[in-house]
């Protein structure tokens, strides 16, 4: 349901539950341990955590690109339209790759191929998912670049990578991306590796293409900035779980679980100044060290023994739901199971 | 994302705990306990030394004793399991002995080639200039030619005999190392800690022997399991081909020249010594290739 | 691109001197040539006037001066023993080799190439290990031993093919196989390590992220990024397969620049070794000179600057 009020928009993206595996050389660790959410059309999802917490796993889950055969989904399943995808074969799943979902990754400087123009992979969605002409697919191509603001579409696209610089390179991807006019785009910190003023540029354009198209966004990052700039809703990762799951709004005005207060007591404020920088105590857990209990528990300042034992379910509150044993008494409703 | 950049998502950090001398052998025979190729690889090598040192004793005949009466016979025939050749000779004798000669060739020319490459690789490298100019088309020119040609010419125009291939084989083969010594010495030497070596006024042989030598170690010793093999069947290949080492002195690839005269009727002259260096071979790759997977991390989880 | 040519084209002339150089002093330095000419038993002064008619009495410098630009011409000298010009010996058994290393160099292209890219593709799968295992023993066996072998069996046990010499195309089978044997078992395992580097890339992720099927991922996109290392090996591996030549025309009497030299270096035949030498060293500085060339070719960010 879309919390902005207004029209009850489509469901795009259903994640019920998920856990997802790897079989390392240290043995069997799962990055992702129940995670559920939901990104509607013209909405755009916020995945934020620091680096471990799952994020990026969880993307490329939905995307069906995990590593394989080490690592799976475990449980839970992913729906895309109501559809389930999450266990797909690969040829199916390889027709919503680029068509109905697409992704853009971090690093622009190595998520385009070196020795091939900018133009033979710009054309490849197209070529899979389409039957147009090359001719067409050079027009659409042309016009897809154009709308991603690269000036010289023409010549860019006998052009080799290396030849653009990053920002170029990410509006290419961006358009790798929309080529198909995809219901669902995922982008996993897509400013993180750009100049400050090519990311505003980058996120600008993002919104402008999400609303245009009416397009659902699932945003990864780490960066509450971005989360701010460009997200409806978002959703706080830690350990491979949700720890809270709220609006914008709300999550800087009224952050409820002690992790997202943490993140947001961390970000230095630009208009004070002589003060420490406050960070959370401790480090993110490796997989194979999670505590029992709260996944939290080591660092959180409220922390109490139930907490150490007792993993504490997704509660739903007011605004919000928390993962926190802080709030149990201030509602019944439990939002997600606990194994 | 790649298995790697996940992997080292899900550990941040690894953590090895310092391991001290004594447990260094240890670690090594529990790592090498791991891998079968490895191990298979290493027990051939062992198997190989103790034959080598100790197979005059093992050996059941006399490998140059030649005996008209019992020529070309088949193996498993009057105590020769593996038969014998034109001359009479125990071939399972002469297999064994000339594993000597290869375990000699094998070691020496890899430490001299090895020590002569390094060298000059280190001087080339960190010296620069003229001198590294110089040798590095020394080094160009001797590439331009194959190696198991260079060292056939070479030893054609030295001359027989185990001396001779073995300075053959050290000619042909010290520029690898002198290459890729000189490659790691040029990466080294911008790295930080040696220009602030520099920096604080440490003597150049200093640096050189105190800290860059150390970081060779594991560039070399990975080269090293390369050209063994290579060396081996160099030497080999020049016996075959009527150089190297000569009869009756028995090595594998004399050996095989001899009795490719006679596949027709008897072809356990070839077969055996054959097979000999090509377990040598296999066991010396197996154990090189487990070790460079050991030294270098990177490579881990490759194969 | 042309200032790199340029560049290369100058270090090979500077190469293939030098190498001649090399070949010259390393003569010289095997004993005075001029015993080398004669019989072993021939009186002394017959030395010195064989010595003196033949230029080996001058200063070491005018004879290297007066080799070096005979040498340019072509010009090595007659064969000691059928005293025919010796680089037209050389030159005349060149299209024989030519045929042998082609062969060998396409047929290892052909099987390594594929095998390397589907076995990383299912690395570790049973296929895998076997492809390992199978490109392991490849390199540990001797070419002459293989070829041996084989002659044993086909020609010896099953009289399918002839155990020697040239002519048809039945005699180019065995030398064939045997000559590539070692190469596809060097080139398989490296396309399948280029490949599984080339797999773990980010824009591998990018082309799956963009709906392309695994095989043309594999053969269209992985295989050309993992071209640049492969020709740098197979340029590298040329001269292991030159060297191996040589060895497979004397197993199986191929009728070669390799039997040839092998026979001139038993029977002292200096011109001839020289001549050949010297064609080896020009062929395989061009050789590497064109891998060069096609390296940077295949390779945009050197061919676009």
């Amino acid at each position: 349901m879309n919390k902005e009020g207004g029209a009850l928009n489509n469901k795009i993206l259903e994640v019920k539950d998920l856990q997802v595996r790897f079989n390392t050389s240290m043995g069997t660790v799962q990055p992702v341990r129940g995670v559920d959410f939901q990104v509607h059309e013209g909405e755009t999802l916020g995945i934020v955590g620091e680096s471990g917490c799952g994020k990026s796993v969880t993307s490329l889950a939905v995307m069906g690109l995990l590593p394989s055969p080490a690592g799976y989904i475990a449980e839970g399943e992913i729906l895309l339209e109501g559809k389930r995808i999450s266990h797909l074969k690969e040829r199916e799943m390889r027709k919503l790759r680029g068509n109905d979902i697409a992704m853009i990754f971090q690093e622009p400087m190595t998520s385009l191929n070196p020795v091939f123009t900018i133009g033979e992979q710009l054309s490849e969605p197209l070529r899979q998912h389409t039957e147009l002409s090359k001719k067409e697919i050079r027009r659409k191509i042309i016009e897809m670049l154009k709308l991603v603001g690269i000036p010289r579409a023409e010549e860019i696209i006998d052009e080799y990578p290396h030849q653009l610089s990053g920002g170029m390179r990410q509006r290419v991807m961006i358009s790798l991306a929309m080529l198909c006019k995809p219901k669902l785009l995922i982008a996993d910190e897509p400013t993180t590796a750009l100049d400050v003023t090519i990311q505003a540029q980058i996120l600008d354009l993002m919104k402008k293409i999400k609303s245009e198209n009416q397009m659902a966004m699932l945003l990864i990052t780490h960066d509450l900035g971005v989360i701010a700039e460009t997200c409806d809703r978002v959703i706080v990762m830690y350990a491979g779980e949700i720890v809270e799951n709220t609006d914008v709004r709300t999550l800087f005005n009224e952050p409820k679980h002690p992790y997202s207060q943490g993140l947001l007591a961390s970000l230095p404020k630009l208009n004070e100044r002589k003060q420490n920088l406050y960070s959370i105590k401790g480090n993110v857990p490796r997989p194979d060290e999670i505590p029992k209990g709260c996944a939290f528990s080591t660092r959180c300042p409220h922390v109490s023994d139930k907490c150490r034992n007792e993993r504490p379910p997704l509660l739903k509150l007011n605004h919000q739901s928390c993962r926190c044993w802080l709030y149990e008494g201030e509602t019944q409703e439990v939002m997600s199971h606990v194994k | 994302m790649s298995k790697m950049m996940i992997e080292n998502e899900i550990n941040p950090t690894v953590v090895f705990p310092s391991i001290k001398k004594k447990s260094k052998v240890r670690h090594f025979f529990k790592q090498l306990s791991k891998s079968k190729t490895g191990l298979a690889g290493f027990i051939i090598i062992i198997f190989l030394l103790v034959l080598g040192v100790a197979g005059s004793w093992i050996a059941p005949f006399d490998p140059l004793k030649a005996s008209f009466g019992d020529k070309l016979l088949p193996p498993m025939t009057k105590g020769h399991l593996l038969g014998t050749d034109q001359l009479g000779r125990d071939i399972l004798s002469r297999i064994i002995a000339g594993t000597k000669i290869s375990l000699i060739i094998g070691i020496t020319t890899v430490f001299l080639s090895g020590l002569i490459g390094s060298i000059i690789g280190i001087i080339s490298g960190y010296f620069r200039g003229w001198i590294d100019v110089i040798l590095m088309r020394i080094v160009d020119v001797q590439l331009s030619f194959p190696f198991i040609l260079l060292v056939l010419v070479v030893n054609a125009v030295l001359g027989a005999g185990l001396k001779n291939i073995i300075i053959s084989l050290v000619i042909g083969g010290w520029v690898m190392f002198a290459r890729v010594v000189r490659s790691e010495v040029l990466a080294l030497r911008e790295k930080e800690f040696i220009l602030s070596c520099v920096a604080t006024g440490v003597p150049r042989w200093e640096i050189i022997v105190k800290h860059i030598l150390p970081n060779l170690f594991t560039p070399i010793i990975v080269l090293s399991s390369l050209q063994v093999a290579s060396f081996i069947i160099a030497e080999a290949s020049v016996s075959f081909l009527g150089f190297g080492v000569q009869p009756p002195q028995p090595a594998w690839g004399n050996m095989l020249n001899e009795g490719k005269d006679y596949i027709f009727n008897s072809w356990w002259l070839i077969t055996f010594p054959g097979l000999a260096i090509v377990i040598t071979t296999l066991g010396v790759n197996l154990f090189g290739d487990w070790l460079r997977d050991e030294l270098d991390p990177e490579m881990k989880g490759e194969s | 691109m042309v200032e790199f040519i340029i560049k290369r084209t100058i270090q090979m002339i500077v190469v293939i001197f030098l190498a001649l150089t090399a070949v010259f002093f390393l003569l010289r330095l095997s004993g005075d040539p001029a015993t080398l000419f004669l019989p072993p038993d021939a009186p002394k002064d017959q030395i010195a006037q064989y010595r003196e008619m033949l230029g080996f009495d001058r200063p070491l410098y005018v004879q290297y001066g007066d080799f070096l630009l005979k040498a340019i011409q072509g010009d090595f000298g007659e064969s000691l023993r059928s005293h025919e010009d010796a680089l037209s010996v050389v030159l005349g058994r060149v299209p024989a080799t030519f045929q042998l290393a082609f062969a060998a160099l396409g047929l290892s292209i052909l099987i390594a190439i594929p095998i390397g890219i589907l076995s990383a593709y299912k690395r570790n799968t049973f296929y895998d290990r076997i492809g390992v295992g199978l490109t392991v023993l490849g390199q540990a066996i001797p070419s002459f031993w293989l070829g041996l072998l084989l002659i044993f069996f086909f020609a010896a046990v099953f009289h399918l093919l002839p155990s020697g010499g040239g002519g048809t195309i039945y005699h180019m089978i065995l030398p064939t196989i045997t000559l590539a044997a070692y190469s596809v078992a060097r080139f398989a395992r490296f396309t399948r390590s280029t490949m599984l580097d080339v797999l773990k890339k980010d824009y591998i992720r990018t082309a799956k992220a963009s709906g392309v099927p695994m095989m043309r991922v594999l053969f269209k996109y992985a295989l050309k990024n993992s071209l640049i290392p492969i020709i740098t090996l197979v340029a590298l591996d040329l001269g292991v397969l030159l060297g191996g030549a040589v060895i497979t025309e004397v197993v199986f009497s191929w009728p070669g620049v390799g039997r040839l030299l092998m026979q001139s270096l038993l029977n002292r035949d200096f011109p001839i070794v020289l001549a050949g030498v010297f064609f080896i060293a020009v062929v395989y500085s061009i050789i590497n000179f064109i891998a060069d060339i096609a390296y940077a070719y295949v390779n945009p960010q050197i061919r676009v600057k």
